[in-house]
């Protein structure tokens, strides 16, 4: 029995091959349908449209179709034009078609076709086709979208087959806490997930696109770094932050008037207190949530080349130009009720589409780096000896480390803490000396071969700062004197002396010469004509004074 | 886009009006997805024009055309309005229209005949 069926399936494959080859231009394509509950019957596409004016084209008497391996004639009960398609007839079979077979042939007598006089007749009119069953459409359906994909290659089709999208519309004011009010104002933001079930590739995605058919609307989201410029803006004008700069700007012009006499003795410490206490009160009960919303943004947010790894999903979120999106009207309506903005969307058919490929390998890619983050713990490097935590973020960063480029200020070391992911690479840095703000950072991110640089500003609020002692504490009329001074939180290149209360001494230089953040040094001039008493001498660090504490001119 | 003699042009208005159209070409006769094809097209372009009494679409030669040939006028971007529109009047084989490339130099022919095919899998149309 085996070898009998070996036998036959031999000679099918022979005649099949020979039917094959017989095959002419004139009939670009056969296939027979044989799909129950529907009628079996064979659509035959030719190469050129067929003259409608000869109805004896669809005589039955015209046209033969037989079971290639079976050689079994199939009775034809019709043969009609395709209702709208000019190079197509269907022929309606009776009967069944014999059992395994998977191919017939078709043969017409002759044919008219458009423009050409005389029928077309013999071997031309003659093709093999398929035999279309429950058990192989899904199979031609991969193999018609293959025809209409003939550019794309196959790991094109395997992007189709293993990437998933699904969107959801993210309610305005969601969209507001979690990434802050301005970008919530500006743009519809989408939840997208792309789920890889490829088991093999990564998929790196290019770009991300929103479509309403319907409005003829087709949107790309807005990249990271452009949404990162709408929310610095909204950091700055945010009211919390904007009224803290004023405290603070008004705390810098009152220090600044520290060496006019008139105001008083009690007004050094009433500045001091204002710079110190209050305005540190003030960020302690109204904290800076808008970091935190940047942070998220950074983690969140679309931008281009994110990578899904194999058998996984990631979660992200796409932000459209609202005005973009919607009509006047419609924002309007959005802002008094957010569920409208769902409503727009769906009823519009709103559809979301990823592009992108699948990768093998990363490591020729070179880290991105999106930010630089320190929070809270930057304020360290105002002391000796700063440990200072923080962060990179990006993408392709796995396998990375850190380093700092140029212009880093003697002393300062950095180190990768932990293992860096995808998206994340921590790290440590070490000041031996204090760090002032508005000091720039570069760090040098490097995989392999590549690296790639970021430039971050050190940036905090310093303590104010405290003069302990000053040695000498009392100098004669006529002499030059370098007293040190010791305390707390003085800053390299940022604190300088001040005198006030007495006549005739002055500074040799504005700047102290600040060692470490508890000793400085500066240079005084007392003139021979400089009365005797008792001066206030103060440091001042950034705007904010110290307590002044007494030196005497003998 | 309907009047009174069951006429469609491009651009298409609703697809209300689409949806009831068909109804009136399924009641009538055979489909295997190319009525459908073509009112797509027509409710995107104003190049293409699907008559019912009697059954004609312009330019005849519709089916032997790509969708960026000028006498159809179809743009890739608008290929997505195609499928959306086709989605519509085919809902059942609406993933596998979502696969259709967006490529306005494939020939509507060969659309044709992945639709036919993704019906005959859906066990819907034929002939």
């Amino acid at each position: 029995m085996p070898l009998r069926a070996a036998t036959i399936l031999l000679s099918c494959f022979s005649v099949a091959a020979l039917a094959a080859n017989s095959q002419e231009d004139s009939i670009r394509e056969i296939t027979l349908t044989s799909i129950p509950p529907h009628p079996v019957s064979v659509f035959v596409r030719f190469t050129d449209p067929l003259d409608k004016s000869h109805a004896e084209d669809l005589q039955t008497s015209n046209v033969s179709v037989t079971g290639v391996c079976s050689r079994q004639t199939l009775v034809v009960k019709s043969v009609t034009r395709h209702i709208v398609n000019r190079r197509e007839l269907v022929i309606g079979i009776g009967g069944v078609v014999p059992e395994n077979e998977d191919r017939i042939r078709v043969c017409f007598v002759s044919l008219h076709f458009g423009g050409k006089p005389d029928p077309v007749s013999g071997d031309q009119l003659c093709a093999v086709g398929d035999i279309l069953t429950p058990q192989n459409i899904e199979e031609k359906v991969r193999s018609a979208l293959f025809t209409l994909r003939g550019r794309v290659d196959s790991k094109s089709e395997r992007v189709l087959e293993n990437i998933k999208v699904t969107q959801a519309v993210l309610d305005p004011g969601t969209v507001s806490d979690a990434f802050g009010r301005r970008i919530a104002r500006r743009y519809v933001a989408l939840q997208v997930t792309v789920a890889n079930s490829d088991p093999d590739y990564q998929f790196l995605i290019h770009d991300i696109k929103i479509r309403l058919p319907l409005r003829h609307i087709e949107q790309s989201s807005v990249e990271l770094s452009i949404l990162r410029g709408t929310a610095e803006k909204g950091q700055l004008l945010d009211t919390r932050n904007w009224v803290g700069r004023l405290l603070r700007g008004l705390g810098t012009i009152a220090a600044g008037a520290l060496a006019i006499d008139k105001f008083g003795h009690s007004y050094a410490p009433s500045v001091a207190m204002y710079n110190g206490p209050l305005i540190t009160a003030y960020e302690a009960i109204f904290p800076d949530f808008t970091i935190n919303q940047m942070n998220r943004l950074n983690d969140s947010a679309y931008s281009a080349n994110k990578l899904v790894p194999a058998r996984q999903a990631r979660v992200m979120v796409a932000f459209i130009p609202q005005s973009e999106l919607l009509a006047k009207e419609e924002k309007e309506a959005v802002k008094k009720d957010p569920h409208q903005l769902w409503e727009i969307l769906n009823a519009t058919l709103s559809e979301t589409s990823v592009s992108g490929n699948f990768i093998t390998n990363v490591d020729e890619i070179p880290p991105a780096v999106t930010a630089v983050v320190f929070g809270d713990d930057m304020k360290k490097f105002q002391n000796d000896n700063a440990v200072v935590k923080g962060y990179v973020l990006g993408q392709f960063l796995s396998d990375s480390k850190p380093s700092l480029g140029e212009g880093t200020p003697d002393g300062m070391t950095i180190e990768l803490d932990g293992t860096p992911t995808d998206t994340r690479l921590e790290f440590t840095m070490k000041s031996k000396v204090p760090v002032p703000p508005n000091q720039n950072l570069e760090l040098v991110v490097t995989k392999g071969k590549s690296s790639t640089k970021f430039t971050r500003a050190v940036q905090y609020l310093p303590d104010q700062p405290t003069l302990g002692a000053l040695d000498p504490s009392a100098g004669s009329k006529g002499e030059k004197l370098e007293i040190k001074g010791t305390g707390t939180s003085f800053l390299p290149g940022n604190t300088r002396a001040l005198i006030t209360g007495c006549t005739g001494v002055s500074l040799a230089n504005q700047q102290a010469d600040v060692r470490d953040s508890k000793s400085l040094t500066f240079s005084i001039q007392i003139d021979s004509a400089a009365g005797s008493g008792k001066c206030s001498i103060s440091v001042m660090t950034l705007g904010q004074p110290s307590q002044p504490i007494q030196f005497e001119v003998k | 886009m309907s009047n009174g003699e069951g006429n469609t042009k491009g651009p298409a208005g609703t697809a209300a009006d689409l949806k009831k159209l068909l109804e009136h070409m399924r009641a009538t006769g055979t489909d295997d997805g190319s009525i459908e094809l073509a009112m797509a097209i027509a409710s995107v372009t104003s190049k293409v024009t699907v008559a019912l009494n009697p059954l004609r679409v312009e330019p005849d030669d519709l089916f032997e055309l790509t969708f960026n040939d000028p006498t159809v006028g179809i743009s890739n971007a608008q290929m997505a309005d195609v499928k959306a529109n086709l989605t519509f009047l085919l809902p059942e084989i609406a993933d596998d229209i979502a696969r259709i490339p967006e490529d306005a130099s494939n020939e509507i022919e060969d659309v044709q005949e992945f639709i036919r095919l993704a019906l005959l899998k859906s066990s819907r149309g034929g002939q």
